[in-house]
C-alpha cells in the first residue's frame, strides 16, 4: 500500500508535504514504540513509526532506521524545529488524535505488518 | 587535595519507589558506616527531604558527611536527569517549578500509591529526627512538564549542574529513551548505574565525551555506597565537586 493511501485510509493529518515519489512509497511494515533505542534496534526499514515521543531525536533515529514516515499518535505535535529537520531529511510526518493502539489496529487491518510477520 | 568517597544519587522515603527505612538518620548512619564523605539526595521530582538529611548529617557527624542538595527530574521524554546544586535554596526553587508541572492526582484516597514496593511508603516529607511532617500528594514518579532541554536549562539557571542519570540502563535514560545523546543540552557528567559499573561497562560510555561518575541510586539502605565515585578535591563542597568533574588543577573524579 502506498504511503498516501495509508494516510488517507487512516485520516492522518500531514505535517510535511512530501515529494510525489515519497508519497507513493510502498509501505508494508510498521513499528510502534516510544523508546528510541528500541526503534533503532527493531523498526523494519522502509516502514512507518508510531510514537508519542516528539523529541528532535525521533527524526535522526527514524533516518538511521530508514523509516519512510513517522505518525505521532494521541494528538502529539512536534516543535517546528523537528518538523523542519524531517523536511530536510525527507521523512514524512503525520499526526492523529487516535492512540497508538487504535492506529496500529487500523494499519494492521490495511494489511501492514510488524517486523516478525 | 584529599580523596573523598561520594555517592551522589540517594533517594529518601519521599520517593514512592523507595523503602520506608530511607529516613534521614538511617541514611546518615549507613553512609558513615560505609566510609562516604559526600552524598547527594536526589528524590524524584522533589528536594523536600534534602534539608532533613543535611541537618541529620550535621548533628550526627559535624562536617564529616557533606550533603549536596539534589533532585532527579523526570522529563517529558521520561528521561531522568540529576540536578546537583550549590545550596538548598537553589534545589528547592527547581523542585518547586518541577512539582508545579507534575500532573495532579485525582485524589489521594482514590489513587493510592501504585508503584511503591513498600505498601506503607506514602511519599513522606521528613524532619532530621526521622519524624514524618507531611506527605507529598502529587505522584512523584510521573513525568514533569519539562522537556530534557528545559529541565537542564532550569537546573543551570539556578546554579546547578545536570548529570544524565544511569545512562547504561534501558529505562529512563537518555540513551534508552532517545537512542543517543542529542546535541543539546550539554550535560556536565553522565552517571553509570551500579549494575553497569559492576559489569565493567564503564569504558563503553567514554565515547560520549562526558566525565563519568557512578552512584548507587539507592532506594534501600543496603544499596547505599554499592557504587561510588572518588573525588580528589581541596574540600568537600559543591564548587570543588564541579571543578573535579571538569578536571581543573589537580582535581579529578574517578569511579571507585
Amino acid at each position: 500500500m502506498k504511503l498516501n493511501q495509508v494516510a488517507a485510509g487512516l485520516g492522518l493529518q500531514a505535517l510535511t508535504t512530501a515529494p510525489a515519489d515519497q508519497e507513493r512509497a510502498e509501505i508494508t511494515r510498521a513499528h510502534a514504540s516510544d523508546l528510541l533505542s528500541d526503534v533503532l534496534a527493531n523498526a523494519p526499514a522502509g516502514g512507518v513509526l508510531l510514537t508519542i515521543q516528539v523529541h528532535l531525536n525521533v527524526i535522526a533515529v527514524a533516518m538511521h532506521a530508514m523509516q519512510a514516515a513517522v505518525i505521532f499518535t494521541s494528538g502529539m505535535l512536534p516543535d517546528e524545529a523537528v518538523r523542519a529537520k524531517a523536511v530536510e531529511e525527507g521523512i514524512s510526518l503525520f499526526t492523529t488524535r487516535e492512540s497508538t493502539f487504535d492506529t496500529a489496529g487500523k494499519l494492521y487491518a490495511l494489511g501492514i505488518r510488524g517486523r516478525h510477520e | 587535595m584529599t580523596a573523598l568517597l561520594a555517592d551522589l544519587h540517594i533517594h529518601t522515603a519521599l520517593s514512592p519507589c523507595a523503602a520506608r527505612q530511607m529516613l534521614p538518620q538511617n541514611i546518615v548512619r549507613t553512609c558513615r558506616q560505609r566510609g562516604l564523605k559526600m552524598i547527594a539526595i536526589c528524590d524524584h521530582n522533589s528536594a523536600a527531604n534534602v534539608s532533613a538529611v543535611a541537618e541529620a548529617a550535621e548533628r550526627e557527624t559535624g562536617s564529616a558527611l557533606k550533603v549536596i542538595p539534589g533532585i532527579e527530574v523526570t522529563t517529558r521524554e521520561e528521561v531522568h536527569v540529576l540536578g546537583l546544586f550549590p545550596a538548598l535554596q537553589s534545589a528547592l526553587a527547581v523542585s518547586e517549578s518541577v512539582l508545579e508541572s507534575l500532573p495532579r492526582r485525582k485524589s489521594a484516597e482514590q489513587a493510592p500509591n501504585p508503584v511503591g514496593k513498600d505498601p506503607d511508603c506514602q511519599q513522606w516529607i521528613l524532619d532530621a529526627a526521622d519524624r514524618q511532617i507531611g506527605t507529598e500528594q502529587r505522584l512523584l514518579t510521573g513525568a514533569s512538564g519539562y522537556s530534557l532541554s528545559e529541565a537542564v536549562t532550569l537546573i543551570r539557571r539556578h546554579g546547578g549542574i545536570a548529570v544524565a542519570a544511569h545512562i547504561d540502563r534501558r529505562a529512563f535514560s537518555v540513551l534508552g529513551q532517545l537512542g543517543f545523546f542529542p546535541e543539546t543540552p550539554q550535560f556536565s557528567a553522565a552517571e553509570i548505574s551500579s549494575a553497569g559499573a559492576a559489569r565493567g561497562r564503564i569504558e563503553e560510555f567514554r565515547r560520549y565525551g562526558l566525565p563519568l561518575i557512578s552512584s548507587s541510586d539507592s532506594h534501600f539502605l543496603e544499596d547505599i555506597a554499592c557504587s561510588c565515585t572518588t573525588f580528589m578535591v581541596a574540600e568537600p563542597s559543591f564548587a570543588e565537586l564541579v571543578l573535579a568533574i571538569r578536571g581543573i588543577g589537580a582535581r579529578r573524579c574517578q569511579i571507585a
